[in-house]
């Protein structure tokens, strides 16, 4: 399972990259997210412009088989929403590419370092 | 977890396994909506070997199972097999099932896997009404693989050449050599294309699956998940146990008025689809929304003026007309298609309509 060493990561299977500006980050589904969902036919997220707690659910991401929720994984205002992602299939074939699904402001830039290092996220799904 | 012959394949394949009806089966191997477009396009081979096998044997054995079904098996020839319920007192389904005429006095019934030990204990506690009637669980000796899709046949007499399978009409059967065992091929399936359902000794599985694929090759044969397998039955309308059909649904309220033979002198059940013959109050119908969300099964189902009409059965993302499809059960006033509808997804209320089934039309001969 493809894990980039550049990202953090959440328990809920998310991944986020703190950008050069320091405040805004991007923020997807991991692969192995996206290879337990399968075939991912929509994905929607609340607004540009709405605050999003940490944890809380910003959006869902619909596959053929199931449905999942999105959580933020930590505060802040959503800024963009990928429009690429009007063909979601993009999340399957290149999750932290193509495939990302928010940019966020976050509230706090220091909360990123509460997040999983790329080692921890690796364990947790027992690679 | 139980294994089926295949499951070591499957999974050197690279499946992702899941438990269901007990057994470790694939649900997907490259994706669902890949493998759900090589059957509608090529074929595709599906391991349904978790599904139940039960023989009924005696001179009494048509009897007892006429009063078990609720189709009319008096009508059905040696070589032939016919979709059928069974149903408890109150009209409730105990679960949907084919049988298959061997002779006279041998039929072979092949259930759903869950229901596989509910089924066989509900046979069990009637057939000692039936003297000489025997009851056999053949489930953990056979395997069950399908194939289907318009190249299915085509594939199939290269693995039988000369076997005559390609006259086989629909839902008949015959037995034929396989590497020394006795094989049964049935022109039955689950997913609208032409093909298939083969079932075989454990021991010949793997080799029967793999003389498919090789034959299958150039035409762009594919193994097919359950994910796939659920998204194709439901493009055609076809139930599926927990979901159209339950214990608590009356078949007459779910489409399958046409498997009920009220003609009969007597099944079980029959009394309760006579009352709810003269009043039914709700149906299974197809649906189709717009936008893309998907509905799933158990999401409420609103009418024009916000009042709830209903549940949903079963839900998908069409992977041929690429729409969020489904089926529901909506009170009666609401059956007639193109009526507009509401699903609530999420709080939101998505709009859709009555759709007639089936949503997909294939050109099975």
């Amino acid at each position: 399972m493809n894990i980039p060493d550049n990202l953090r990561y959440t328990k809920d299977h998310e991944w986020l990259q703190l950008l050069d500006d320091g405040v805004t980050a991007v923020v997807g589904i991991t692969d192995f997210a996206q290879s337990e969902l399968g075939d991912i036919v929509f994905v929607e997220t609340k607004a540009v412009g709405t605050k999003v707690a940490a944890h809380g659910a910003f959006g869902t991401v619909e596959a053929v088989k199931t449905v999942a929720d999105l959580f933020a994984p930590v505060a802040g205002e959503i800024v963009e929403v990928n429009g690429a992602l009007d063909d979601a299939a993009v999340v399957n074939s290149d999750p932290y590419g193509e495939g990302w699904i928010v940019k966020m402001k976050l509230d706090n830039a220091a909360d990123v370092e509460s997040l999983l290092s790329p080692a921890d996220y690796s364990a947790l799904i027992g690679e | 977890m139980k294994k089926t012959a295949l499951s070591a394949w499957h999974e050197a394949a690279g499946a992702k396994m899941i438990d269901f009806g007990g057994f470790l089966m694939p649900v997907q191997y490259t994706g669902i909506i890949a493998e759900h477009k090589a059957v509608r396009e090529a074929a595709g081979l599906f391991d349904v070997s978790h599904m139940g096998n039960f023989y009924v044997s005696g001179e009494r054995a048509l009897e007892f199972l006429q009063y078990m079904t609720t189709n009319d098996l008096g009508k059905v020839v040696d070589g032939q097999a016919q979709y059928t319920l069974m149903l408890y007192p109150d009209g409730g389904i105990v679960d949907d099932l084919i049988i298959y005429r061997v002779s006279a006095d041998t039929f072979f019934l092949i259930v759903n896997a869950s229901n596989c030990e509910k089924d066989f204990d509900w046979l069990s506690s009637h057939v000692g009404e039936f003297e000489g009637v025997s009851l056999e669980n053949h489930t953990s000796e056979l395997s069950l693989v399908a194939l289907q899709g318009p190249k299915a046949m085509e594939i199939l007499v290269r693995v039988f050449p000369g076997a005559g399978i390609e006259q086989l009409g629909s839902f008949h059967f015959m037995k034929l050599p396989f590497e020394g065992a006795q094989i049964m091929v049935a022109r039955t399936g689950y997913t609208g294309e032409a093909g298939v359902e083969i079932c075989l000794p454990n021991d010949k599985a793997v080799a029967l699956w793999s003389a498919l694929m090789e034959a299958g090759k150039s035409d762009g044969i594919q193994p097919i998940g359950l994910g796939a397998r659920d998204t194709l039955r439901l493009e055609m309308g076809y139930s599926l146990y927990g979901h159209e059909i339950e214990k608590d649904v009356n078949p007459l309220e779910a489409r399958l008025k046409w498997v009920v033979k009220m003609s009969k002198p007597n099944f079980i059940g029959k009394q309760a689809c006579e009352q709810v013959e003269i009043d039914p109050r709700k149906s299974v119908v197809g649906f189709s929304l717009e936008g893309r969300a998907i509905p799933r099964q158990h999401f409420k189902v609103y009418n024009s003026d916000h009042q709830e009409i209903g549940e949903v059965c079963s839900g998908t993302v069409s992977p041929t007309l690429l729409e969020p499809i489904g089926t529901a059960s909506l009170l009666l006033d609401y059956a007639q298609s193109g009526t507009p509808i509401f699903v609530e997804i999420r709080g939101t209320m998505q709009p859709g309509a009555v759709r007639r089934l089936p949503f997909v039309h294939t050109d099975r001969p």
